[in-house]
C-alpha cells in the first residue's frame, strides 16, 4: 500500500475501495479528484462503461510515477485516457460489429441525451473524442490536438464533421 | 437553442448516469511495473520479427516495380512485358478473396473480335491513393505506403541524381524532397519526410515548388494508429477551389492486355481495373488529365509525353479503369464501350506466346511495423468541405 497513507480511509476488510483523500497537490488527493471524471471519460470514449474504470485504473497507474514531475498531470492523465481507450477500441474491432454496447445502457436520460449517446457510438473515435473533449470537458482546439496527437486544423474538421453527424441524427 | 449550445448539457446528462463509486486502491507502482516488463521481451520479439517480415516484403515490392503499376497513364511497350511471378505467399487477409471473389471487370464479349491476351492481378493492399485538382487543373496523386527506408534526401542515392534535379524545402511544417522523374522529366515526385509512412506527390507539368503544393501540404494531416475503417493516416481537407478526385487503400487490381484490329492493324491494349476505387485511384501520369464528357459521366483523357501518340483514358464505367494504347481517345473510349461486366473467374484468356498470364501477388503490409504507427485505416481520406 505504498504511497497510501493516514489519510486514506477503507471503507471495509472485504471492499477494495477506499476513501482517499491525501494532502493537498498529493498524487492520492489528485487521484481522489479525478477518479470519477477520468472514468466517466473512459466510458464516453470506450463505450463501455464495465471496461470504463479498469481504464481510468490504469491510466492513474501510468501516471501514479510521473505525477510529481508533471506540470500538468490532469492534461497526461486524458491523453493516457484517449489512448488508452484508442488500443482497447483497436483490439476490439475485429469484433466489432458483433459486440452490443457492455454494461448499463443509458437508463435515467432524456431521449435527447439517449439520442446522442447512440449517436456518439456511432462516430469514428477521433471525432466522438472531439466531441466529448469540447462539449463535455470544454477543452479547446489546442488542447485536444494535443490530447488526440493531431493538428488544430484536424480537429477543426473532425469537429465540423461530427457535428453534420449528430445534428442529422438528432434532427 | 443551437445542437453546441444544447450538448454540454446533454453530455452532462450522460456523465451523470454513468454512476461511479468510490475510488479503489490502486496497485502498487513496483506490481505495475513488473507486469509491464514481463511482457516487455514478447513485444520486442514480435517488433523484430515485424520489422524482419516488412523490409523483406516491402524489399520484394520494390524489385516488382510496384510504382510503375499503379501509373498507368504511361506509354505501354508495344510488346508485352512479363510480369514478374509471386514470389512472396499472400499474407491472409480475408478481404482479398472477398474482393476477388465479388469482382466483375470489364472483358471482351464472347465473339468479340478483341481478345483478352493476358491478365493479371496485383494486390495492392500494402498502400493506399487518392488525387487532387488544383484550381488551374493541375492533379496531384498522394500515396502512401508503410515506411521501410530513410527519407530519400538521407539515402546514398540522393546525391546520385543530378543537383538541378533535385530540392528539399519546409512546406506547411513538413520536409519535403523534390526530384525531377528521370525517366519523364515532367513528372515532379515530392517525399514528405514522415516517422511511419512513405508520403509521395507527384504531379506533372509543375514546377518543383508551388503555390498549389503549398495549399495542399497546408491542407494535409498525418495521423498514426488509426482505426482500420473509418479513419485514415492521411487526410486532406480539400481546399476551397480545389477538386477531390477521391482516394482509399488500395485493393485489388487487374491488368488486362487485349488485341484490337483498328483498320485492319493490331493494336496492344492495356487495360488496368480495380472494382469499387475512387477515379483518384487510377489518374495521373506524365501529363494533367483533361476532363471530357462520355456520355452522362466525365471521363480524363492523359496524353504520354515520353512516348508521343500513346493516350490513357480513365473513368468509371461498372468498374474503375484506365485504358492506354496508340490509339486516340475517342477510339479508346469506343472499346471500353464494347466491353461487358464479367466475374473474374469467367475471364477469357487467349493466351499470346509472348504475353503472361501469370498471377502477380504483390506483397501485403496492411500497417507500419515500426512502433507507435500502427495501421493505416483507410489510407487517404479526401474531405470535401
Amino acid at each position: 500500500l505504498s504511497g497510501v497513507d493516514d489519510d486514506v480511509t477503507y471503507r471495509g476488510p472485504d471492499l477494495p475501495v477506499c476513501t482517499v483523500v491525501g494532502s493537498p497537490g498529493s498524487f492520492e488527493a489528485f487521484y481522489a479528484d479525478h477518479y470519477a471524471e477520468t472514468v466517466r471519460l473512459a466510458g464516453f470514449l470506450s463505450g463501455s462503461r464495465v471496461v470504463a474504470e479498469d481504464l481510468a485504473q490504469d491510466a492513474f497507474v501510468r501516471l501514479e510515477d510521473k505525477f510529481a514531475r508533471l506540470d500538468n498531470p490532469a492534461g497526461y492523465l486524458r491523453t493516457t485516457v484517449v489512448n488508452l481507450c484508442r488500443n482497447r477500441r483497436r483490439a476490439s474491432d475485429r469484433e466489432a460489429s458483433r459486440l452490443v454496447r457492455h454494461g448499463a445502457s443509458p437508463s435515467t436520460v432524456s431521449d435527447r441525451a439517449a439520442e446522442l449517446d447512440a449517436t456518439l457510438w456511432r462516430l469514428p473515435f477521433r471525432e466522438r473524442a472531439v466531441v466529448v473533449l469540447r462539449y463535455w470537458l470544454g477543452l479547446s482546439e489546442a488542447e485536444i490536438a494535443q490530447h488526440l496527437g493531431c493538428r488544430p486544423g484536424t480537429v477543426k474538421s473532425r469537429h465540423a464533421r461530427a457535428l453534420v453527424k449528430i445534428r442529422k441524427e438528432l434532427s | 437553442m443551437t445542437l453546441e449550445d444544447e450538448l454540454p448539457r446533454l453530455l452532462d446528462e450522460l456523465a451523470n448516469d454513468h454512476a461511479v463509486g468510490a475510488p479503489p486502491l490502486l496497485p502498487h507502482p513496483d506490481i505495475a511495473r513488473a507486469t509491464t516488463h514481463r511482457r516487455a521481451p514478447a513485444r520486442r520479439a514480435l517488433l523484430v520479427v515485424a520489422v524482419v517480415v516488412a523490409t523483406t516484403v516491402v524489399g520484394l515490392m520494390f524489385l516488382t516495380d510496384w510504382r510503375n503499376a499503379d501509373a498507368p497513364s504511361g506509354p505501354t511497350p508495344s510488346t508485352p512485358t512479363n510480369t514478374a511471378p509471386a514470389t512472396m505467399p499472400l499474407l491472409d487477409d480475408p478481404d482479398v478473396a472477398v474482393v476477388r471473389a465479388r469482382a466483375v471487370l470489364l472483358a471482351p464479349a464472347a465473339g468479340s473480335d478483341i481478345e483478352l491476351v493476358a491478365v493479371d492481378e496485383r494486390n495492392r493492399y500494402n498502400g493506399a491513393s487518392g488525387a487532387l485538382v488544383a484550381p488551374d487543373g493541375t492533379v496531384f496523386k498522394i500515396v502512401i505506403t508503410p515506411l521501410v527506408d530513410e527519407w530519400l534526401p538521407e539515402r546514398p542515392e540522393w546525391t546520385s541524381i543530378p543537383a538541378d534535379q533535385r530540392d528539399i524545402a519546409t512546406i506547411a511544417g513538413y520536409e519535403v524532397a523534390a526530384v525531377v522523374d528521370a525517366s519523364s522529366p515532367t513528372q515532379i515526385y515530392r517525399y514528405v519526410r514522415d516517422r511511419c509512412w512513405s508520403i509521395e506527390i507527384p504531379s506533372a507539368g509543375e514546377e518543383m515548388w508551388s503555390e498549389d503544393l503549398n495549399t495542399l501540404l497546408d491542407a494535409l494531416t498525418v495521423d498514426y494508429d488509426v482505426g482500420p475503417v473509418d479513419e485514415a493516416a492521411i487526410t486532406v481537407d480539400v481546399p476551397v477551389g480545389w477538386q477531390s478526385l477521391g482516394g482509399g487503400r488500395m485493393l485489388l487490381s487487374w491488368n488486362m492486355q487485349l488485341v484490337v484490329n483498328v483498320d485492319g492493324l493490331p493494336h496492344t491494349v492495356q487495360l488496368s481495373q480495380v472494382p469499387n476505387a475512387a477515379i483518384g485511384y487510377v489518374v495521373g501520369g506524365e501529363s494533367n488529365p483533361r476532363p471530357f464528357r462520355h456520355g452522362n459521366a466525365q471521363w480524363w483523357e492523359i496524353d504520354s509525353v515520353t512516348t508521343p501518340g500513346y493516350t490513357t483514358v480513365a473513368g468509371t464505367a461498372r468498374t474503375t479503369f484506365s485504358i492506354t494504347s496508340d490509339l486516340s481517345a475517342d477510339q479508346l473510349a469506343t472499346i471500353v464501350d464494347t466491353l461487358v461486366p464479367t466475374p473474374v473467374g469467367q475471364l477469357v484468356v487467349t493466351p499470346d506466346p509472348s504475353a503472361t498470364t501469370e498471377i502477380a501477388l504483390e506483397s501485403v503490409l496492411p500497417s507500419s511495423s515500426l512502433s507507435g504507427c500502427g495501421n493505416m485505416g483507410m489510407g487517404v481520406d479526401l474531405v470535401d468541405p
